[in-house]
């Protein structure tokens, strides 16, 4: 194929399109065992919890305390 | 192959009605096809396969006569020439596929549509390449809507039905290369009637095609709940050695689960290459709007081109969720009698501690929009500079915000 390097650069929107199609499969049908078993996995949803144990939230809270002294501070002047 | 080999053999399937021989030997794919045509036409430049496929049975006769022209103008390199004969060899066999009383004729029907597709953009490619008007692909979806209304009607034997996801799956294609989505709607309606045969008697390959336009669709009409069980579905379904498709699906749904507040696991991760999402998985987990944005500038072109990158800004005020429940909690810690009011000040402080400084105005429109889109519950007070927030359950689940949308 001629300039191969060229051809690399910018895909065209032929090929943006074309890539982004669902190939033929090579089988037309197969049962479970075909299947990955890796793809039901894990997707987590116990991550939006209140948990401040980590560095920000202890930062964080560090920075709020410091503010709160502050204005203590300045509204007892 | 000899033509008349090839003319033999297509006979004797014909006879013993065997649909996946029959198959392959119309696929213009097919080496033998593309060689007995050759072989007809060495030294005989005029030929014609008319006569020579006249002696198969009728509607057969018509159908190869005008597909071996089709295969002819292949050769050729006349791609428009070989649509114009693709859709000629398509009428015989419609009325084939129609009268004849077994359901044998599903598995040439396949051959019959992919052909027409594949030839179609062909002549698209080739018009283009002439400054003309590409109008061949829109034409095939046309002549696919034939095929469909045949196949769903089924004449002699309800078998017959099982042609039509096959032939959803490819008009569906041909509506998003086109850009004609709208299109699809109808298709899937009618692919859930009654009228349709049952979704699982549809091979393998057939139903997780269609699940992952489904979902795609969904994507892009907002229906995230929707998108991820048809999604969720093409990938649990999808063959192990299907890596472009398999990749294909994770790039819409890991998107939309991380939109649900569903976060991708490490093993999944790895396991898919799912990289370029692990700093935006983080400031989703952790609040951090700082990675967050500089992500979505670093990989801006990334995403764009992979036509996911609306989707993951929308998650920008999943993580301001976030950090505002950081903000929450931590102030609860400090002041617990005033837990349910938070100053605007300590969400600014939060922000600027990440890096980000905001002027009040623009905290304060962050946090409205975080009520407005329900990402929590409460009311602004701005007079007070201060948002008070629902006693329990202040920030509700992730995938009930996004509904709201």
């Amino acid at each position: 194929m001629a300039e191969p390097a060229k051809q690399q650069q910018q895909p065209t929107q032929e090929q943006i399109v074309e890539e982004d199609e669902f190939e033929e499969f090579a089988v037309e049908d197969w049962d479970a065992s075909a299947e990955d078993p890796a793809n039901a996995a894990l997707w987590e949803q116990d991550w939006d919890d209140d948990n401040i144990q980590d560095d920000f939230s202890q930062r964080l809270k560090a920075e709020l305390q410091r503010q709160m002294q502050q204005q203590q501070q300045g509204a007892g002047k | 192959m000899s033509f008349a080999a090839y003319l033999q053999a297509v006979g004797a399937c014909i006879a013993r009605q065997d649909g996946p021989q029959l198959r392959d030997l119309v696929t213009i794919d097919s080496g033998a096809a593309q060689q007995a045509v050759m072989q007809a036409r060495q030294g005989n430049p005029g030929w014609n396969p008319a006569h020579a496929t006249s002696r198969l049975p009728e509607g057969w006769a018509e159908f190869f006569s005008s597909h071996c022209a089709c295969l002819v103008a292949l050769q050729d390199g006349s791609r428009v020439e070989a649509y114009e004969k693709a859709v000629a060899a398509l009428h015989p066999f419609l009325k084939v596929f129609r009268e004849d009383a077994g359901a044998w004729v599903v598995s040439p029907m396949h051959s019959v549509v992919h052909n027409l597709r594949s030839i179609a953009q062909m002549a698209d490619h080739e018009l283009r390449r002439a400054g003309q008007r590409p109008d061949k692909l829109g034409d095939c979806g046309d002549q696919l809507r034939k095929c469909f209304a045949v196949s769903l009607q089924a004449p002699g034997n309800k078998d017959k039905k099982l042609a039509a996801l096959d032939i959803v799956n490819l008009s569906i294609k041909i509506y998003f290369r086109l850009n004609t989505l709208r299109l699809c709607k109808n298709l899937m309606r009618t692919v859930d009637s009654r009228q349709f045969a049952a979704f699982n008697a549809f091979p393998a390959a057939q139903r997780v095609t269609y699940k992952f336009y489904v979902g795609r669709l969904a994507v892009f009409n907002e229906n995230y709940q929707e998108a991820r069980a048809s999604l969720e579905y093409a990938l649990q379904h999808c063959h192990r050695a299907a890596q472009h498709n398999k990749a294909l699906v994770l790039k819409y749904l890991v998107p939309v689960q991380l939109l649900l507040g569903h976060l991708p696991s490490p093993a999944l991760v790895a396991a898919h290459q799912l990289h370029q999402y692990e700093p935006i998985i983080a400031a989703m987990r952790s609040g951090d709007v700082k990675l967050f944005n500089d992500t979505m500038d670093a990989q801006q072109f990334r995403f764009i081109q992979e036509g996911t990158y609306l989707l993951l800004e929308k998650l920008r005020y999943a993580v301001f969720r976030r950090l505002l429940r950081k903000v929450h909690a931590v102030h609860a810690k400090l002041e617990p009698e005033k837990r349910a009011q938070i100053p605007l000040a300590q969400f600014q402080a939060a922000l600027a501690t990440q890096g980000l400084e905001l002027d009040m105005d623009e905290v304060e429109c962050i946090a409205a929009n975080l009520i407005f889109r329900k990402y929590v519950k409460g009311y602004l007070s701005h007079k007070a500079k201060v948002m008070v927030v629902a006693k329990t359950d202040p920030f509700p689940p992730l995938d009930t915000a996004a509904l709201a949308d």
